[in-house]
């Protein structure tokens, strides 16, 4: 087991924003420009789940960045920003010395932040930066808060699809995070199968392998992050995850005893998009949470990482809700 | 901040093995260097990987990553573009069981590294892990201006943080938002440039600090290495 607990009490997401393009694509066409078999296109949407994806292929990253970060800057202090993190699947989003966090941080007027970018975790990395702008932020002084972004584009034929798994999509999000007030950062269980490093060009036999302990692994963080909380399955009231292969969520939900708490809606219609799949989920589902409400965030990212995050929704739960 | 573990171990290493590239790589960074305005890159050439680049150091012997069991800690820093989208944390997740956390910093330029220790810090204090190790990375860029015909070493510059062996010093680490002037221009190549001479000059006597400035983030890195008391 490989997990992290946080001191309680401290890092809590403030908010979150979300960004989708306008436009939308039907996923065969995607899946037809990337070469993917006749026969294999229809799993996509009748088993995987998915319908459409979103793309604006001439708008640049940071402003689909920004776009999902301005409406948090007007309901706070953006000279209380110390941190600006972007959380990319692939390890950079622009060739040096040009920085996409920098540009953001610049579009944005955040002119104390340090803008940077975490990665290693592919998908899965922008919960790890929620993790770390709360450890940075506990040494950065009171008050300080930290913006981190997800999401990126998926060009045209390499980033557009994970075969067998998922059709990308570029939704971005922004969340604000604080120390305190806020949806407490309860717990956070983290795994990386580094064995599968090779993704996503791993040999027949490996992916066979990987399909089979991904399951496992994802239900293991999962009940990771649970168990350091002293919670059982049914007591989630929300999970907020990426937008991968339906029928992998299924078999999670089956093998850790989850109630119908999986909040896949947006799958169908905005694809995977990369890190920010959960902050999106949460964003749609925000006027779902109540007071006291415990939701995880999932993410998967290839490599293979995989992490869930349990937070605790603002406010006190009410004792006619309180498990 | 002040870091909660000493530094215990520094080394540069500079032997790198390189081979030809994959297309798929090349389409990205077509597409990629499209968007900034950058050619693609040239079908000739060898190159690295950052993943490759750890295997390496790991294969190497009496490097930090092979301490197996005890590291529990690695931040991995880079300024530059890996040469194919690879996944050196990955790699080091399979062969360190005892890894609690790999991941990489970037987009800071030359401050990349000391944002990695100012992370490690934070990381091994709330872990409270006894033995982090930091790896800086650089490589040539697959994709660069045309007008640019600056190439960089390939060199990694790996910091032991706790952990057995006699400590070098106290660290004191921070990257700060700031216009940089009078600063120098940044160290070449970017990510080891400023602590790649370090490890002969250490333990010192009497503090030893190391500053530089990335104008593209208009960060400042700077670390102070302090004597560390004698046992």
């Amino acid at each position: 087991m490989v997990t992290l607990a946080l001191p309680a009490s401290t890092t809590a997401i403030l908010d979150v924003g979300a960004y989708l393009p306008a436009a939308s694509e039907p996923v065969e066409e995607v899946l037809l420009r990337n070469g993917v078999p006749e026969r294999e296109r229809a799993n996509y949407r009748t088993f995987f789940g998915f319908g459409e994806v979103r793309r604006e292929p001439g708008r640049p990253l940071e402003e689909q960045l920004a776009d999902a970060a301005r409406p948090l800057l007007d309901r706070t202090t953006p000279g209380s920003i110390r941190y600006v993190i972007h959380a990319p699947t692939v390890q950079f989003t622009a060739p040096y010395p040009e920085a996409v966090t920098a540009r953001v941080a610049a579009m944005l007027g955040l002119d104390g932040a340090v803008p940077l970018a975490l990665s290693q975790h592919a998908c899965a990395s922008a919960l790890l930066a929620v993790e770390a702008a709360g450890l940075l932020l506990e040494h950065a002084g009171p008050g300080g808060q930290a913006l981190v972004l997800a999401g990126e584009k998926t060009f045209r034929g390499e980033g557009e699809i994970i075969e067998g798994s998922a059709v990308m999509g570029e939704g971005t999000a922004a969340v604000l995070v604080g120390r305190g007030a806020g949806d407490r950062m309860l717990t956070t269980a983290t795994r990386t199968l580094g064995g599968f490093h090779e993704a996503p060009f791993l040999a027949v036999e490996a992916e066979r392998a990987f399909t089979v302990a991904y399951v496992e692994a994802l239900a293991g963080v999962i009940g990771d992050a649970l168990e350091d909380a002293g919670l059982a399955a049914g007591e989630v009231d929300h999970v907020f995850g990426h937008n991968v292969n339906r029928m992998s969520w299924l078999r999670v939900r089956r093998r850790l005893g989850l109630g119908d708490v999986i909040r896949l809606g947006g799958q169908a219609t905005r694809g995977h998009c990369f890190g920010a799949d959960p902050f999106i989920a949460w964003h749609e589902n925000r006027e779902r949470l109540r007071p006291g409400d415990r939701y995880l965030l999932v993410a998967a990212g290839l490599g293979a990482t995989l992490t869930a995050a349990l937070f605790e929704h603002a406010g006190s739960r009410r004792p006619e809700e309180a498990s | 901040m002040r870091l909660p573990l000493p530094l215990t171990g520094i080394r540069a290493d500079a032997v790198f093995p390189r081979r030809q590239f994959r297309a798929h790589t090349d389409r990205f960074y077509s597409a990629l260097g499209e968007r900034f305005g950058l050619p693609a890159p040239s079908a000739t050439g060898l190159r690295t990987t950052f993943a490759e680049m750890v295997r390496t150091l790991r294969a190497l012997p009496g490097h930090p990553l092979r301490s197996e069991r005890t590291t529990e800690l690695v931040v991995l820093a880079h300024a530059g573009t890996d040469a194919e989208a690879s996944w050196p944390g990955p790699v080091l997740s399979a062969v360190l069981p005892g890894a609690r956390r790999v991941f990489a910093v970037t987009e800071l330029g030359a401050a990349s590294g000391f944002a990695a220790l100012e992370l490690a810090g934070v990381y091994a204090t709330a872990m409270r892990c006894d033995r982090a190790v930091v790896v800086l990375l650089d490589q040539d860029r697959p994709i660069t201006r045309p007008d640019d015909p600056t190439t960089w070493a390939t060199r990694a510059v790996t910091l032991v943080l706790g952990g057995e062996g006699p400590p070098l010093g106290r660290l004191e680490a921070s990257v700060t938002r700031e216009d940089g002037a009078g600063a120098e221009a940044p160290p070449d190549p970017p990510a080891t440039g400023a602590w790649s001479r370090l490890a002969g000059r250490l333990p010192a006597t009497e503090d030893v600090t190391l500053t530089v400035h990335d104008p593209v983030s208009r960060c400042t890195g700077r670390c102070v290495i302090s004597p560390a008391p004698r046992a």
